[in-house]
């Protein structure tokens, strides 16, 4: 079952949402800090029958949060409501998983007439005690620090709710009857609180403020109440008492897919009366980053968006591996007068992709995109291993390139990267204590402070300005996370590329730059010399003031 | 030249307990570290000294083995005059005084305040901050030491210590900042250089806050003795020089000395012997017991210094504790107050290799700590005792016993991990990996996770649904901190020593065990499920199972020793 990724903008924000199938619609709603992508069974399963649309809550995964401080479980609901409206959707089945049965009970009783049948995979429900001290105990403050710590905690803890829950409450009594969670579970669940950051609580409070258990008694659509074996949550169906007669409770098995089939039966007996429409076209709003999926024979690539629309464009390709997101202020700062264009290569960020392709495939799919978008020529920006798919895209597509930027990129000569490789970058291999997230902090970290960074000897110091700031290097860890089982085999492929070869072969104007402190800063001037008339600078390292050379160039 | 060996000794000062190492010697070299380190730390510049001098290098109040000041928050003169109190309490009237950093704070102080018992004054690395940067310091530097749930204070640690050879100070990350003349020390040695940290705990930041409190720069002018301001290559305190140079006294000077501490303590030495004291150092003295503290001292033994720690009376028939191995006596130390207050003399051992012992060059197996056990009893004058043993420490008392029914007369057996040989070939390999420092110290949460998981699944390493421990967990961070401290002081024996352990296979020899025995489990002890079986296997044995309180166990223990006594 193929699942598509997409975003439809619902008012000022963009929802994003992953859908499997067609037919009747099939709402998902996840729980907190997670996003639709821990839905995937589920969709999967009910896109055989229906159009399985998993959203992502307001704040979570990559949809936008609400421009609330601190929103209500009512906030969340009308959001849902004004969601469906922009999808088409009028009636639904709609799932909830704890925070997301939560939003939907409350959707159910706002507007009864547009759901079908609720089912709670995990329906909160405490007496007001507890939930006073959940939201003061159970949500520790996001604040990245220089250590990485605050990765490690937030992993730990979540490690910790298959040990005692709640977690910070260690008794007999509290024991969990689970096992510890599959890592690869709890990878995906910590990096969606990484992606929420500082907001990643909101949710959880609203929960906590929500009277879940008296609403119950308003609910006039057939909800099922199901526990799941092993489930946080499965203890606090006792605290609902009566039920009223719409509503049932149910015991589901611990496996996502046999519990999607037993959900899938229920959906059955009470279908909307309607069919899913097709996936509306993204929108762009003026004066906003926007971001849609871009459909390609492999998958799908995400691109940002900002700018005029009838800009000449510029494309930014980012340092690999890694994300756009890292790039949204410079995106910014280069918007005047031009179309601006992030696109996250295959294999990378947010463009999912199993395998890492060699950098001449992931530029052929850069032009895919490209002729996708509307735009024939373009001037591009290629940052550190983004700048090795740049110049294997002016190689391969001279007339799809017009003006070249070439900033930091990966030249060293053959001898020094056979002696990176084997070290540059190990495979991110997750360990039950979390410690990968803090080998990964200080390998990124280290790239500011030594050369090459996993050499931390006197002569390896480097004499710069470095950029260390937690947020910041968060955001660029959060980037590789996303594909973190590509991690290693992006940078043997930059390593192993051929950079200096491509670069003798460019024949467009083309800056060739680097700010001091990019890792690769120290090969910008004989890069330069392998492309022919080209300009070269060291460019400053915040975004804003690299900005102006950057602009200079292109507008000469 | 002296002997270099250098031995640990306790002193008592008033109703403090001080920890020095001593070496060589002639007249006296006093020694004092930097925080938060210990004397251990500065053994290398001992063991050089101790070529011309009797060395002596203290634990400062709070650090390494000696106790806190009884001071809410002391400040540079309160260690000074701590100072003075310990050389009284050593019989030191006059010395060469040396200090690093924090110990050279305290040094200045102290001979500004006492000149008249310093021959000649030699500083490695002087504070000699300006207010504004002692303030910066004050607010940024030294965030409360606090065991956390997840272990990741120590983790802070490592890399705050790591982060001193990238910035300085740590919490300015600019090109200005950066440290260019020393690199991190490899993981291995960096564990070594950490531990102090973990072993001082919640009172790290007594005695250097207490330096960024001192304004250092006004004594500078006052000293009336010989000082070198000396500071090694890469040393962040050369900064200090200009300000040193601006307001040096007759008879001081600055002087940067070579990276490589064997050069350095040389010629720190060769400063040293151009004033030498006028009397050799007397002898250690022996340290008193203190009221409400259980007593410290070593016993000197072939192989090297055995940690004792005892309890109770001085005289009597003594209720000898071998604690887990691996481990130390800390985990015990509560019960062997109630025990003392029972009226039994306690006295814990810990095995070489193992806690504050010294290490050894001897495979560490059950039958080589039984038989130093033997040597330590003999060193010790104990003819007759009762032997107890905890886990590991519980092999080694049922191997030593088996044909010592003259000297033992009660066994006594805590938990012993009498399984069955097929489940002990089964959790030997996987019980306890090495322990292999990881520069980015991640080895620290693993271990953590390790000794934490003990509580929650059974075996630890089995995460399964089928592992769960049902039960009322001891996995208090304070606890867990005491339970790896122990394991760090000799964490290049973790996986050999629990191998020696579960290469012992203690049910044949229970079978063996000639005296009237008690074999005792709590019931949330990982091993308490083989504790009854074990009973039964002793020719005259019994069970009992205790309640996890201090008192309650100790309770257990006198009714069985009254039992026969």
């Amino acid at each position: 079952m193929t699942i598509t990724r997409h975003f439809v903008s619902v008012g000022d924000r963009q929802v994003h949402y992953r859908r499997a199938g067609d037919g009747p619609p099939v709402v998902l709603l996840h729980a907190s800090p997670s996003s639709s992508w821990a839905l995937t069974t589920f969709v999967e399963t009910f896109g055989q029958n229906y159009a399985a649309i998993a959203l992502d809550t307001p704040g979570y995964g990559l949809s936008d949060p609400l421009p609330v401080a601190a929103p209500e479980i009512g906030d969340y609901a009308e959001a849902l409501a004004d969601t469906l409206d922009a999808l088409g959707i009028g009636r639904c089945a709609l799932f909830g998983s704890h925070t997301g049965a939560t939003i939907a009970i409350e959707f159910a009783r706002r507007y009864p007439e547009r759901v079908s049948v609720a089912l709670f995979d995990g329906y909160p429900a405490w007496p007001d005690h507890e939930r006073a001290e959940m939201e003061r105990e159970y949500l520790p403050p996001w604040q990245p620090v220089w250590t990485g710590l605050h990765l490690v905690d937030f992993w730990l803890r979540y490690r910790e709710m298959s040990i005692y829950w709640p977690w910070y409450d260690r008794r007999k009594s509290t024991r969990a009857a689970a096992g510890a969670r599959d890592l690869d579970m709890l990878h995906r669940m910590t990096l969606a609180g990484f992606m929420a950051g500082a907001g990643y609580a909101k949710g959880y409070a609203a929960v906590f403020r929500y009277p879940e258990i008296e609403v119950v008694r308003d609910l006039q659509v057939p909800t099922c109440f199901a526990g799941r074996a092993e489930d946080s949550l499965n203890e606090s169906l006792r605290q609902l008492g009566a039920l009223p007669d719409c509503a049932w409770t149910e015991t589901l098995p611990a496996d996502d897919g046999a519990a999607a089939r037993r959900y899938a039966e229920i959906i059955a007996d009470h279908l909307p009366d309607e069919s899913a429409s097709a996936p509306p076209e993204t929108t762009t709003a003026k004066g906003r980053i926007s971001r849609r999926f871009v459909a390609w024979q492999d998958g799908e690539i995400l691109v940002r968006e900002t700018g005029d629309p009838d800009g000449r464009p510029l494309v930014i390709l980012p340092h690999i591996p890694g994300s756009s997101e890292s790039y949204e202020a410079l995106m910014r700062a280069m918007a005047r007068r031009r179309r601006v264009i992030a696109i996250d290569p295959p294999g990378n960020g947010d463009s999912d992709l199993d395998r890492v392709l060699s950098i001449d495939a992931q530029a052929d799919a850069v032009r895919e995109v490209l002729a996708a978008l509307g735009i024939d020529r373009a001037d591009i920006y290629g940052h550190g291993g983004g700048g090795t798919v740049a110049a294997a895209l002016a190689q391969r597509s001279p007339d799809t390139v017009g003006k070249l930027i070439l900033d930091g990129a990966v030249t060293p000569d053959a001898d020094m990267r056979e002696t990176l490789l084997p070290r540059y970058a190990a495979p991110i291999a997750l360990e039950p204590e979390g410690g990968h997230l803090l080998k990964l902090w200080h390998a990124l970290r280290n790239e500011q402070l030594y050369w090459p960074w996993y050499d931390e000897s006197l002569s390896a110091v480097r004499d710069i300005e470095p950029d260390v700031e937690p947020v910041r290097l968060t955001t660029r860890l959060i980037g590789v996370l996303k594909q973190r089982a590509n991690y290693a085999d992006t940078w043997r492929t930059l390593l192993g590329d051929d950079l200096a070869s491509r670069l003798s072969s460019i024949q467009g104007p083309t800056l060739v730059c680097a700010a001091e402190n990019d890792p690769f800063a120290a090969f910008r001037e004989a890069s330069a010399k392998l492309v022919e008339g080209s300009d070269t600078s060291v460019v400053p390292i915040a975004a804003v003031d690299r900005a102006v050379p950057l602009r200079r160039f292109l507008d000469a | 030249m002296g002997n270099t060996t250098i031995r640990s000794h306790f002193v008592t000062v008033g109703s403090r307990r001080v920890h020095y190492r001593r070496a060589g010697s002639g007249p006296p070299v006093v020694m004092l570290h930097p925080s938060p380190s210990w004397a251990k730390g500065i053994d290398p510049f001992t063991r050089v000294f101790a070529e011309k001098f009797t060395a002596i290098a203290l634990d400062t109040p709070g650090y390494g083995h000696s106790d806190l000041l009884d001071i809410e928050k002391p400040e540079i003169p309160d260690f000074a005059e701590a100072l003075k109190d310990t050389l009284d309490a050593l019989g030191i009237d006059k010395c060469g005084l040396w200090g690093s950093h924090t110990g050279a704070s305290i040094s200045m102080e102290f001979a500004v305040r006492y000149p008249e018992r310093i021959t000649v004054f030699v500083i490695d690395g002087y504070p000699a901050y300006e207010d504004a940067y002692r303030e910066d310091m004050t607010k940024y530097y030294l965030p409360p030491y606090t065991p956390k749930w997840d272990g990741s204070h120590l983790m802070y640690q490592w890399h705050k210590f790591r982060e001193q050879f990238i910035f300085s100070p740590t919490f300015r990350w600019h090109k200005e900042n950066r440290t260019t003349t020393a690199a991190p020390p490899p993981p291995g040695p960096m564990q070594d250089m950490v531990l102090p940290r973990f072993i001082t705990g919640e009172a790290y930041n007594v005695g250097y806050g207490a330096v960024f409190r001192y304004a250092g720069l006004e004594p500078i002018a006052k000293l009336k003795v010989p000082t070198c301001f000396g500071a090694r290559t890469g040393d962040s305190l050369i900064k200090g020089f200009p300000l040193i140079e601006d307001r040096k006294a007759d008879g001081s000077w600055t002087e940067e000395l070579p990276r490589d501490i064997g050069e350095a303590a040389l010629r720190y030495r060769e400063i040293l012997e151009e004033h030498p004291a006028p009397q050799d150092a007397p002898l250690p003295p022996p340290p008193a017991a203190i009221a409400g503290k259980l007593n410290r001292s070593y016993v000197d033994l072939s192989y090297g210094q055995m940690a004792v720690a005892s309890a109770g009376p001085e005289d009597g028939i003594p209720l000898v504790l071998l604690p887990q191995i691996p481990g130390d006596v800390g985990l015990d130390a509560g019960f062997m107050m109630e025990l003392g207050k029972l009226g039994h003399r306690v006295v814990a051992l810990d095995m070489p290799g193992n806690g504050d012992s010294d290490d050894w060059s001897l495979p560490h197996t059950i039958p080589n700590y039984a038989a130093v056990l033997g040597e330590a009893l003999d060193a010790l004058g104990f003819d007759k005792i009762d032997l107890a043993g905890h886990w590991g420490g519980a092999s080694v008392a049922v191997e030593y016993v088996r044909d010592r029914r003259d000297r033992v007369r009660n066994l006594i057996l805590f938990a012993p991990l009498a399984m069955p040989d097929e489940l002990r070939h089964a959790l030997a390999p996987n019980y306890a990996p090495p322990i292999e420092p990881k520069w980015d110290g991640t080895h620290l949460i693993s271990l953590w996770f390790a000794l934490r998981n003990e509580q929650l699944f059974w075996p630890w390493y089995n995460e399964s649904i089928q592992a769960v421990r049902k039960i009322e967990p001891e996995i208090d961070p304070k606890l867990l901190e005491r339970k790896i401290t122990g394991i760090l002081k000799h964490y290049r024996n973790y996986d050999k020593v629990w191998r020696a352990v579960f290469d012992y296979p203690v049910r044949d020899n229970l079978q063996m065990v000639p005296v009237r025995t008690l074999v005792a489990s709590i019931e949330d002890d990982p091993f308490h499920r083989f504790a009854p079986e074990a009973a039964a296997m002793v020719p005259d044995g019994e069970y009992q199972i205790l309640d996890f309180k201090n008192e309650a166990i100790a309770k257990g223990v006198d009714a069985f020793i009254k039992g026969v006594s």
